[in-house]
């Protein structure tokens, strides 16, 4: 697959006129043209919104406005996000007609950083699941390899950013669905603590456990997004009163002292010999710069 | 301790919910349910006696607001995705001549 843009460097150059959001945009539209009637990750695509969009943000900063911190990135959210562009689905027939009259938190919140939204992504019906082959409408597969799954439930971004489709995206996750599949598809996945991201708009699967976050390929990409989406929103009421902090420049601060807990449980047997090296050299790496690994059980 | 739902109960829950149960649905449900109530009684094994009960991850408690005027949607907005209204209303399946709760 060929280079992929990271959300930072492009962010930065629309904001300095090196690049045109409306070539970026086209670039992530043609992607998904030439890619995604083999892999499945979209439900729903706005190629002329978002060019309109797009262009909107060109003409914007030649007008010399400040531009927010996503303008001109073209992203997409799982499509149980509310969205008053096109169908809000959840990936199942019931809701095959539901347009929905308002945006989620997340959404308004994207836009007005001047992120494009290219699309809704597919999911596992409702959210439940853990493959995103039980979508009403089809499966995803996986960018790496079409025999495989992408994960799931938020499969389809997963599948959409692994593959250049869309430079990032939102997914959400009760019981590993940001996670599972950003790691099948060799993505950054974060679901971040309840209550840090207002659910508004969001279609509840388990509201007392459901989080959206970001998927990226990168850390940064990761800490810019959930800046961006964080904070409270008094439309969820479990939705925290806290500041928000600026993860981006905290990715600098050194791991030195930091304690990394480390559950045995997830060293069990079954375990894949390429995994279990790949999390032991993280390890590794992290405790080499001065963190410190806490091995713990739950069994007492 | 072991719990058990009888088919009463059973019987009374599926009525609730609207669902139509065999009498060889409400025997299989009625063993089905107590097991897991019985499964979940496991908890009650546990001495919690020192330990403080976490309600919610996340320390709020009376969320409020100004009880304010705002504005709202439109009806056309608000009706948009009704499949069926009659004027400014939704239209729905009458319900209220059937048989009582």
């Amino acid at each position: 697959m060929a280079a992929i843009d990271a959300i930072f460097d492009t962010a930065s150059a629309v904001r300095s006129g090196r690049r045109a959001a409306e070539e970026v945009v086209g670039e992530c539209l043609a992607a998904i043209t030439a890619a995604d009637s083999s892999l499945g990750a979209f439900l729903h695509v706005d190629a002329d919104r978002a060019l309109a969009q797009a262009r909107k943000v060109d003409i914007v900063r030649r007008q010399g406005a400040i531009l927010g911190p996503l303008a001109g990135v073209p992203l997409a959210v799982k499509d149980n996000m509310c969205t008053t562009f096109g169908a809000t689905t959840c990936g199942s027939k019931i809701l095959n007609a539901y347009h929905s009259p308002y945006n989620a938190h997340v959404v308004e919140a994207l836009e007005s950083a001047g992120a494009i939204l290219v699309g809704k992504t597919n999911l596992d019906e409702f959210a439940m699941g853990s493959s995103t082959e039980n979508s009403a409408f089809h499966t995803t597969r996986n960018p790496w390899d079409g025999a495989r799954v992408a994960g799931g439930s938020s499969g389809g971004s997963a599948a959409a950013v692994a593959s250049g489709m869309a430079l990032g995206a939102l997914g959400s996750d009760t019981g590993g669905s940001i996670r599972l599949p950003a790691s099948f598809c060799g993505v950054v996945g974060l679901k971040p603590s309840y209550g840090r991201v207002s659910r508004y708009g969001l279609v509840a699967f388990g509201s007392s456990l459901d989080q959206i976050g970001p998927l990226t390929r990168n850390v940064r990409d990761a800490a810019l997004l959930l800046s961006v989406i964080s904070g409270h929103d008094e439309r969820d009421s479990t939705c925290v009163p806290m500041p928000v902090p600026d993860y981006v420049a905290a990715l600098d601060r050194p791991v030195q002292g930091l304690r990394i807990g480390i559950s045995e449980e997830y060293f069990g047997e079954g375990l894949d010999d390429a995994v279990r090296s790949a999390v032991e050299g993280a390890i590794e790496v992290m405790c080499r710069q001065g963190a410190v690994p806490s091995r713990s059980t739950c069994h007492t | 301790m072991a719990s058990s739902l009888d088919s009463s109960l059973v019987r009374h829950v599926a009525h609730l919910a609207r669902l139509e149960v065999s009498e060889e649905e409400v025997a299989r449900f009625a063993d089905q349910l107590s097991s897991i109530l019985n499964y979940m009684e496991q908890l009650n094994e546990l001495d919690t006696a020192g330990i403080q009960p976490t309600a919610h991850a996340v320390r709020l408690t009376n969320v409020f607001r100004e009880d304010q005027v705002r504005p709202g949607w439109d009806q056309d907005r608000a009706l948009q995705n009704a499949p069926a209204r009659h004027g400014e209303f939704f239209k729905v399946p009458k319900v209220l001549d059937q048989e009582s709760a």
